[in-house]
């Protein structure tokens, strides 16, 4: 999985560093011009080296020997207790041990192909809408947006927003900021105040979601003097 | 009118009824379609039939029932009868044999009699009526004849009925037609060292020296006893020369005997592998429709997770034993075999029965294999695949794939995505994964449906607490409209509804809409 991944990193322009035990596997990224290493990250003085704690903002643990994967993200979250880890893995099992382990998220390859599939068959148009929506870079996009202090949105009813008609958006829901309640659907049983920090998620095509973040970063009381 | 003429008219008049071929066909499904559901009912109720006769006739051989168990023996009797009238009727379709033998016979330019006519008919009719499970019948009638109490024998053909009505029993009883060439190697060896034995202990002891010797039938009879180790030990051998046989006769047998048993396991345990399968395709032969997941991964299992809950029908299958285990064992319709064996996807009626399949194997040049099998039967069938390697997914698509997902490029995306936006990607991830509320369903709007024309604000979304995220406009160039406005779009037939809301809601609201 690793090559497809660092090929998608690649396109996001991010500083990519690959370690392998596989001499074969790191001379074939080499040569798609990767900076890629052989080593084996089971030690921490090898996570070290790659700048785990200091540098390194995340870590992908993609190998396909899923103990490593484990103790590799193990001893990374020794190391550094921020730093993001994202792993693979197949069965459920494997993904508990590896949230166990420390991994911020565990993403299993086989289950969204089982979702995929099932998606197809059963709902093909949401396939169809979903995957422009999450896998392409055109047009419709999902978006997070953080409420800043002091927005227009700051202290208003969740329900009379009204964003959705203003800016022609489609709002998910919200994520409260310091709260235990976790995500939040848009539906009418949401009754409460958006408030600075709070993460709505959005969705909508380019052009709209930026007029929103514009608006978003406007300050309040220079809104009120505009209207 | 002649009779020839009669009977011609009659054939004709039967082929043009559709009533008579509906009939027909209705009788033939419950006497000998395997895979109806009415024949197992009726199997059943067979078996019970047969059971509680042949209890009447036990019981009757010591002790005066009352008189009421007659009356329903000789229901039970004219249903047998029935039954076999019923199987000799549909064997076969004679009207449409002898209007095949009148056409021919009027392309020869020669005049049938009425012999001529009806012969191919009757041929085929005897054929039935000599078949060894219509022998079986009617012999079953016989024991009821009271008058004659050796026909009373044929109370074990009443019992031989049962095979019919049991595909399990046939099943395993083939074991020893398959297995015949080593049955009979055996049974030669069985009957030389018999033979062999029963003339050495004549000869020693059958002038005289052993009272319970007194004929070659009395030898052989010892010889049986002894070699299939039952030893009775009515006669038993009284001169050296007889206990010498004895021991070579009983080391024998149990070298015979052992290797008698173990043919006979093997290929049961074989069989029953067969056993399972034949059930497995007699509850998907039950199944309207249904969809093929070949090969069980993690993805599958996945997929198998989602459509259960919704509901819909699916069939498994693999080559392997253990996955096939684990399969079963979640109760999912699951047979452990090759899907690239034509004949199995023919008995499974693809193309028919199965519209749609699901290959998802973890070798790509099986997947491969595996949708040019199906693609060969039926050209049509829309299959969706699973590519383990990215250079592999165009040969995939060329090989037939409908579509092909490749997880390492989702997953790796799907990574990339929550690396950006991990609030964002996990409010659409549970969505996605339907474990809870809210869900995102597709609605197609189809004529008589009453929001056909309506504006969207109009059509209670708002009731349900649903949200639009979109509607898709036009079958062969999709337009996509994003969170249409409420008061301005109005809706057209066959545009599809994307919404969002609680999964009971959106339960309701269709609900509604199908009433109008």
């Amino acid at each position: 999985m690793a090559r497809e991944l660092v090929q998608l990193l690649k396109e996001r322009k991010l500083v990519i560093k690959i370690a392998a035990t596989d001499p074969l596997k790191v001379y074939d990224a080499r040569e798609a011009g990767f900076d890629a290493e052989v080593m084996d990250l089971g030690e921490d003085e090898n996570l070290k080296k790659v700048g785990i704690g200091k540098d390194v903002d995340t870590l992908f643990c993609v190998s396909v020997d899923h103990h490593k994967n484990l103790f590799v993200a193990l001893s990374a979250r020794h190391l550094d207790p921020d730093l993001k880890i994202i792993a693979t893995a197949t069965t459920i099992e494997d993904e508990k041990k590896m949230l166990l382990a420390g991994a911020n998220r565990v993403i299993s390859p086989q289950e969204i192909g089982g979702h995929r599939v099932y998606r197809l068959i059963r709902k093909p148009t949401v396939f169809d809408v979903m995957d422009s929506l999450l896998f392409s870079s055109s047009g419709l996009m999902i978006t997070e947006v953080q409420i800043p202090k002091g927005a227009f949105l700051d202290g208003i009813p969740f329900q009379k927003s009204g964003i959705e008609e203003r800016f022609d958006l489609l709002v998910i829901g919200i994520q409260q900021a310091n709260s235990e309640k976790g995500f939040e659907y848009n539906t009418h049983k949401v009754y409460r105040k958006i408030a600075a920090g709070d993460i709505l998620v959005v969705i909508g095509y380019q052009p709209q979601i930026e007029a929103f973040e514009k608006a978003l970063k406007t300050k309040k009381e220079k809104k009120e003097s505009l209207s | 009118m002649s009779l020839k003429q009669i009977l011609l008219n009659l054939c004709y008049r039967l082929a043009a009824s559709p009533r008579y071929r509906e009939i027909k066909k209705g009788v033939y499904e419950i006497l000998e379609d395997e895979t109806s559901h009415r024949k197992h009912l009726f199997d059943s109720f067979m078996i019970f039939l047969v059971l509680s006769t042949v209890m009447i006739l036990v019981l009757e051989i010591k002790h005066q029932l009352p008189p009421f168990v007659y009356l329903y023996e000789n229901i039970a009797v004219v249903i047998f009868i029935i039954e076999w009238l019923g199987r000799l009727w549909v064997s076969s379709d004679a009207h449409v044999s002898i209007i095949e033998e009148q056409q021919r016979y009027e392309l020869e330019e020669i005049e049938p009699s009425l012999w001529m006519l009806i012969r191919p008919a009757v041929q085929q009719k005897i054929r039935f009526v000599l078949s060894p499970m219509s022998i079986i019948d009617l012999l079953a009638i016989l024991p009821s004849y009271r008058p004659l109490r050796i026909l009373r024998f044929f109370l074990l053909f009443r019992l031989f009925k049962i095979f019919r009505y049991t595909q399990s029993i046939n099943f395993l009883m083939r074991v020893f037609v398959e297995k015949r060439f080593e049955f009979f190697t055996l049974l030669v060896l069985f009957a030389f060292m018999v033979f062999f034995a029963a003339t050495v202990i004549f000869i020693f002891e059958g002038g005289g020296e052993n009272p319970h010797v007194n004929n070659f039938f009395d030898a052989i009879y010892w010889a049986v006893v002894t070699i299939t180790t039952v030893g009775f030990g009515d006669i038993t051998p009284h001169t050296l020369e007889g206990r010498f046989v004895t021991i070579f006769l009983i080391v024998g047998g149990l070298g015979i005997i052992s290797f008698v048993t173990s043919i006979i396991t093997t290929s049961m345990t074989e069989k029953l592998n067969e056993v399972k399968a034949h059930h497995m395709m007699q509850e998907a032969g039950k199944l309207k429709q249904f969809l093929l997941v070949c090969g069980y991964s993690r993805m599958s299992e996945v997929l198998a997770e989602t459509l259960t809950q919704e509901g819909h029908k699916f069939l498994i299958l693999d080559t392997d034993e253990s996955k096939i285990a684990k399969a079963l064992k979640k109760r999912y319709l699951a047979m452990q075999a090759d899907a690239t064996d034509i004949a199995l996807l023919r008995e499974l009626q693809v193309g028919k029965k199965i519209k749609k399949a699901v290959v998802a194997t973890e070798d790509d040049a099986i997947n491969a294999s595996i949708i040019l099998s199906l693609k060969s039967i039926d050209p049509d069938i829309e299959l969706f695949t699973r590519a383990n390697e990215r250079k592999n997914k165009s040969k995939l698509y060329l090989a037939g794939a409908k579509e092909v997902i490749f997880p390492y490029e989702s997953a790796s995306i799907a990574a990339i995505e929550y690396l950006g936006k991990p609030v964002a990607f996990d409010a659409i991830d549970n969505i996605l994964l339907e474990r809870h509320n809210p869900v995102i369903e597709e609605i197609e709007v189809v004529g008589g449906m009453k929001i056909c024309g309506e504006k969207l604000s109009r059509i209670g979304i708002k009731k349900y607490h649903l949200k639009v995220m979109g509607v898709i406009r036009g079958r062969e160039n999709r337009k996509f409209y994003f969170h249409p406005k409420a008061d301005q779009f109005t809706l057209q037939e066959q545009d599809i509804l994307l919404v969002i809301g609680d999964f009971e809601d959106i339960a309701a609201f269709k609900l509604r809409l199908f009433k109008g």
